[in-house]
C-alpha cells in the first residue's frame, strides 16, 4: 500500500484535482467568501463617486483567455457597480487579444440591469463607450495623460464613430476628467505603465486595480504606498465585491463568482492535502525516492 | 579597437531615440512650452508608436517562412503547419471583415452625425465672428434643408423589412421594432426642431443637435442589431469565443493540474526556510478561501497581516532593487554601453 | 443556420477544443497538436489587423488621404488638410528598416531601427522610475512610534511599523553583494532578511496556486454548465 502511494501516478493526482473542482460546480455549492478589505476599498471608491460631478471612469481590460478566469469576474463586478451608479465608462485595452471582452462584458451587464429594472435603459454611447485596442503601450498612456483633448486624440470608438458625437465624451477634455482609472490585468508591464505614466505633475486619478492571484503580493506594495486606492485580489476579490453588491442591491442576479470561489476553495484544500501527503510520503520513503517516483 | 562608421551610427541613433523623452522628463513644462515642444508632444509620441508598429509584420513573415517552407517541402508534421496557417488566415480575414462590418454600422449613422456637427460648427463660427464662412442665414437654411432631406430619405425606407436585415432570430424582432418605433417618433420631433430653428437663436439649434444625436443613436442601434446577427459577426464570434478563448483558457489551465502534481512532488520541508515558506503559503491560501470559518475565524486577519506587513516590506525591497537595476540597465542601453555586441558591426 | 444553432456550435466547438487540450494530460497526441497549432495561428492573426484598424488607419492613412474631412451642407469643410500629416512617412519609412533583418547585405540597417526603439525605451525609463519609485520610497519611511490624537502611543501599530522597516532593510541588506559582510550583526540581519523573504515567497507561492487553479475552475465550469447544456439541447 505504502509502495503504491509512493509510486502514485501523476494522472491520479490530476484526476483528484479535477474532481475536487468539478463537484462543487456540478452541485452549484456556494459559501460566503472571505472578507477582503482591499476589495472593500475599491467598492467604497466607486460608492463615493457622485455621477453629477461629471467625468468618466476609464476602464482598461488588459486580459486575454490566459487570465480571463480571474480578471473577467473582477471587471464584471466593477463595471456593474459603475453602471448602477450611472457613472459613464470608457473601455479600452492595451492587449490586442482582449478586444472581444470590451464588447461582451458591458453588453451582458447592461442587459442584466435592464431585466432587473424594467423601464430603465443603459445604452451604448451614453453609459459606456468601447475605445477598442490602443497600441503603443507606455507611449500611448503618457500621451493620453498629457492630452489637452482626449476625444480628439482617441478620435473614434471601436465601431468607427467619432467620439465627439458620443455623449460619454461630451464634457471630457483632459486627464482631470478621468475620475477613476480601473485596470484589470495579469500581464507583466501593463499595470506598471499606468502607475508610472497615467498622471500629470498636479493630478493623479483615483486608481483601482484587479490583479490575478499571482501578482497579489506585488500589488500590495502599491496599496500600501497609496498609488492604488482599491484592489481586487483574484477571484476571491471579485467574489467579495459581488457579495457587497448583493448586500446593497437585493434584486441583483447572483453571478458565478461565488460558485467559482467555492470550487477554488475546495481545490486549495486539495492542494494543501497533497503538500502534506507528499511530505509524509517523502518522509516514509526517503527524500530522493519520494520526489523521483512521482515525477515519472 | 577599430570603430566602424556603422557601429557609431547605430550608437548615435540609439542615443537619439531616447533624447526626446529624457529631455521631456528633466525639463520643466514651462521650458517645453516656450520652445513649442509641449504642443507637439502628442504627435511626437504617435510618431514613435507608428514607428514601433511597423515591426508588426515581422512575426507574420517569420510564421509564413517557417511553416510555409515546412509545407512546401513536406517536412515532418507539415500538416500541423498547414493547420496553423489556415487558422492565421481565417482569423485575419474574419477580423478584417469584422472591422469593415463595424465601420458599416458607423457609416449608416454618419449623415446625421455630420448634421449635428454642422449645427455645432455654425454656433462656434458665429460666436468667433468668422468671416471666411457663408453668412449665418445661409448656413442655418442649409442645415434646415439638409435635415429635411435626410429625414425624407430615411422615412422612405423606415419599415421592418428594409431596416431589419436578419431573419433567423425572430425573438429579436420586437426589440428591432421598438427601435424603429422610437426612431419614427424622434424623426417627427427632429423635423419639428428643424422647423423651429431660428437664425441666431442657438438654443433652438442646440435642440436640433440633440434631436439629431438621438436619430443617429437609434440608427446605430438598429444597424448594430443587424450586424450582430450577420454571418460575418457569427463567424468572428465562432473563431474568437469558440476556438481562441476556449483553447487559450484550456492551455493555461493545464498549469492548475501541474501545480497539484508539483505540490505533491516538490514542496518538501527540508529546512527552516522551507518551513517558513510553507507555513506562509498555507496561511495565505486558507485565509482567502471561504472555508476558513471551519478552521479559525482569525485566518483572514492573519493572511491580511502577512500580506500587508512582511510580504509588502520584503517585496518592496526586491522591487526597489529591481527598479534601480532596471534604471541602470536603461541608462546603459541608451548610451550603448550595455549592448556593445549589438552596436558592433559583424563582418563576413 | 439559425442564430441559436451558431451559439450552440460555438459552445460545442469550445468544449471539444478544451477536451483536446486536456487530452495532453494523458499524453501528447495528434488531437492535441492539431488544436495547439490552430490556437497559435488564430492568436497570431489578431495583432496586425487590430494595429491597422486602431492605429494606422485612423491616425495615419485616413488623415493622409483626407478621408476624415467632411463637407457640410453649406459647402464648407469640417477641417483643413494638414500637410504636416505627411511627416508620418518618416517614422513609417524608418520603421520599415526592421525588415532589413532578412537581408544579408542590409541586415545592419535593422539594428538602427532596433537601436532607436531601445533608446526610446531607455529614455522613458527615467520618468517611469521616478514616478513609480518615489511614492514607494516615501511610504517606506513609516513612523516607528505611532501616537494617536490623544498623545498615547499605539503599541501594536508601532511594533508593526518597526517590523515593516526592519524587514525592508534586512531584505535589502541581504542583496548587498558589493561589499563583504563582516561581523555577527551583519550576518544576523542578512539571515533575518533571508527568512523574511521566504515568508514573502510563501505568500507568493500561495497566490500562484490560486491563480493557476482559478483557470482550471473556469474551464471545468464551462464544460459542466455551458457545454453540458449545449450537448443536452442537441441530444434532446
Amino acid at each position: 500500500m505504502r509502495n503504491a502511494l509512493q509510486n502514485l501516478d501523476r494522472r491520479v493526482i490530476y484526476l483528484f484535482v479535477i474532481l475536487a473542482v468539478a463537484l462543487p460546480i456540478a452541485f452549484q455549492y456556494r459559501v460566503t467568501p472571505a472578507r477582503l478589505p482591499s476589495a472593500e476599498k475599491f467598492y467604497d471608491v466607486i460608492e463615493s463617486m457622485d455621477p453629477k460631478e461629471g467625468g468618466i471612469a476609464l476602464v482598461s481590460l488588459d486580459f486575454g483567455p490566459n487570465t480571463k478566469a480571474e480578471n473577467e469576474p473582477q471587471a464584471k463586478v466593477v463595471i456593474e457597480h459603475l453602471m448602477r451608479r450611472r457613472i459613464p465608462i470608457a473601455l479600452l485595452t492595451q492587449y490586442a487579444l482582449a478586444e472581444g471582452f470590451l464588447k461582451s462584458v458591458p453588453e451582458e451587464i447592461a442587459a442584466d440591469l435592464m431585466r432587473e429594472y424594467p423601464g430603465e435603459v443603459w445604452e451604448y454611447g451614453k453609459d459606456w463607450v468601447n475605445l477598442g485596442f490602443r497600441p503603443g503601450n507606455l507611449l500611448f498612456v503618457q500621451s493620453l495623460a498629457k492630452s489637452k483633448d482626449m476625444a480628439a486624440e482617441l478620435k473614434r470608438d471601436v465601431f468607427g464613430t467619432s467620439l465627439k458625437n458620443l455623449s460619454v465624451f461630451r464634457n471630457v477634455k483632459t486627464i482631470r476628467d478621468v475620475r477613476l482609472l480601473a485596470e484589470f490585468t495579469g500581464l507583466v508591464g501593463v499595470f506598471d505603465t499606468y502607475i508610472q505614466f497615467f498622471q500629470t505633475e498636479d493630478y493623479v486619478p483615483v486608481f483601482g486595480h484587479g490583479c490575478t492571484s499571482i501578482t497579489i503580493p506585488e500589488a500590495y506594495i502599491y496599496l500600501d504606498s497609496g498609488q492604488l486606492d482599491g484592489l481586487l485580489e483574484g477571484i476571491a476579490g471579485a467574489a467579495w465585491y459581488s457579495e457587497l453588491l448583493s448586500q446593497k442591491f437585493s434584486g441583483r442576479k447572483e453571478d458565478s463568482s461565488m460558485v467559482i470561489n467555492t470550487a477554488l476553495g475546495v481545490a486549495h484544500l486539495t492542494i494543501i492535502f497533497f503538500v502534506l501527503f507528499g511530505n509524509i510520503m517523502g518522509a516514509l520513503g526517503g527524500r530522493k525516492a519520494g520526489s523521483r517516483r512521482v515525477s515519472s | 579597437m577599430e570603430r566602424s562608421f556603422r557601429s557609431d551610427l547605430i550608437r548615435l541613433v540609439t542615443f537619439l531615440g531616447g533624447v526626446y523623452f529624457f529631455l521631456e522628463f528633466i525639463l520643466p513644462v514651462s521650458v517645453l512650452e516656450s520652445v513649442g515642444v509641449e504642443a507637439l508632444h502628442e504627435d511626437i509620441s504617435y510618431g514613435f508608436i507608428v514607428f514601433s508598429s511597423m515591426a508588426m509584420g515581422l512575426g507574420l513573415i517569420n510564421l509564413f517562412l517557417v511553416h510555409g517552407s515546412r509545407i512546401i517541402f513536406q517536412r515532418k508534421d507539415w500538416m500541423y503547419s498547414f493547420v496553423l496557417l489556415i487558422g492565421l488566415v481565417c482569423m485575419m480575414s474574419s477580423t478584417v471583415m469584422d472591422w469593415r462590418g463595424g465601420q458599416g454600422v458607423a457609416d449608416k449613422a454618419r449623415p446625421f452625425e455630420i448634421l449635428r456637427e454642422f449645427s455645432d460648427v455654425i454656433e462656434r463660427d458665429s460666436t468667433a465672428s468668422r468671416e471666411d464662412v457663408p453668412p449665418l442665414e445661409i448656413r442655418t437654411e442649409a442645415l434646415r434643408d439638409a435635415t429635411f432631406a435626410r429625414i425624407a430619405e430615411l422615412r422612405a425606407n423606415i419599415d421592418q423589412k428594409t431596416l431589419l436585415t436578419f431573419s433567423d432570430q425572430e425573438e429579436l424582432y420586437p426589440l428591432g421594432e421598438t427601435y424603429i418605433e422610437n426612431l419614427r417618433e424622434i424623426l417627427s420631433g427632429t423635423e419639428q426642431a428643424a422647423r423651429d430653428v431660428k437664425v441666431g437663436d442657438f438654443s433652438s439649434s442646440q435642440a436640433l443637435a440633440a434631436s439629431l444625436a438621438q436619430v443617429s443613436g437609434f440608427i446605430r442601434r438598429i444597424e448594430q442589431l443587424n450586424y450582430d446577427h450577420s454571418l460575418t459577426k457569427k463567424t468572428y464570434d465562432f473563431l474568437y469565443q469558440g476556438l481562441f478563448v476556449s483553447l487559450g483558457s484550456a492551455m493555461f489551465s493545464l498549469l492548475g493540474v501541474y501545480i497539484a502534481a508539483a505540490a505533491y512532488r516538490a514542496f518538501r520541508i527540508r529546512s527552516f526556510e522551507s518551513s517558513l515558506m510553507m507555513v506562509a503559503a498555507v496561511l495565505v491560501m486558507l485565509g482567502q478561501i471561504p472555508f476558513y470559518v471551519y478552521i479559525s475565524e482569525d485566518l483572514p486577519a492573519v493572511r491580511q497581516w502577512l500580506m500587508e506587513v512582511p510580504n509588502s516590506a520584503a517585496f518592496r525591497a526586491i522591487r526597489i532593487g529591481a527598479a534601480i537595476a532596471g534604471l541602470v540597465m536603461a541608462f546603459r542601453m541608451w548610451l550603448s554601453i550595455e549592448s556593445d555586441s549589438f552596436s558592433k558591426e559583424r563582418r563576413g | 443556420m439559425s442564430a441559436n444553432a451558431w451559439i450552440t456550435a460555438t459552445v460545442i466547438v469550445g468544449g471539444i477544443s478544451t477536451l483536446a487540450v486536456y487530452s495532453f494530460l494523458i499524453k501528447e497526441n495528434p488531437f492535441y497538436r492539431f488544436f495547439e497549432h490552430l490556437f497559435i495561428g488564430i492568436a497570431a492573426g489578431f495583432l496586425p489587423v487590430l494595429t491597422l484598424k486602431s492605429l494606422l488607419w485612423p491616425r495615419v492613412f485616413e488623415p493622409m488621404l483626407g478621408l476624415d474631412i467632411v463637407q457640410f451642407p453649406d459647402g464648407t469643410f469640417s477641417g483643413e488638410y494638414h500637410s504636416s500629416i505627411l511627416l508620418y512617412f518618416f517614422p513609417m519609412t524608418f520603421g520599415m528598416l526592421y525588415y532589413c533583418i532578412y537581408s544579408k547585405r542590409f541586415g545592419w540597417l535593422a539594428k538602427l531601427a532596433i537601436g532607436f526603439a531601445l533608446g526610446a525605451q531607455g529614455g522613458l525609463a527615467f520618468k517611469g522610475f521616478f514616478a513609480e519609485m518615489l511614492p514607494q520610497l516615501g511610504s517606506s519611511f513609516k513612523p516607528l512610534v505611532v501616537i494617536d490624537q490623544g498623545g498615547h502611543a499605539l503599541i501594536w501599530q508601532s511594533l508593526e511599523n518597526c517590523f515593516f522597516v526592519f524587514t525592508l532593510l534586512a531584505v535589502m541588506y541581504y542583496f548587498f553583494f558589493s561589499f563583504k559582510r563582516d561581523g555577527k550583526v551583519g550576518e544576523v540581519v542578512a539571515m533575518s532578511g533571508r527568512w523574511l523573504m521566504m515568508v514573502c515567497f510563501g505568500a507568493f507561492f500561495g497566490s500562484t496556486v490560486m491563480a493557476r487553479l482559478a483557470l482550471l475552475v473556469e474551464r471545468v465550469q464551462f464544460l459542466l454548465i455551458d457545454w453540458y447544456q449545449a450537448l443536452s439541447n442537441i441530444l434532446a
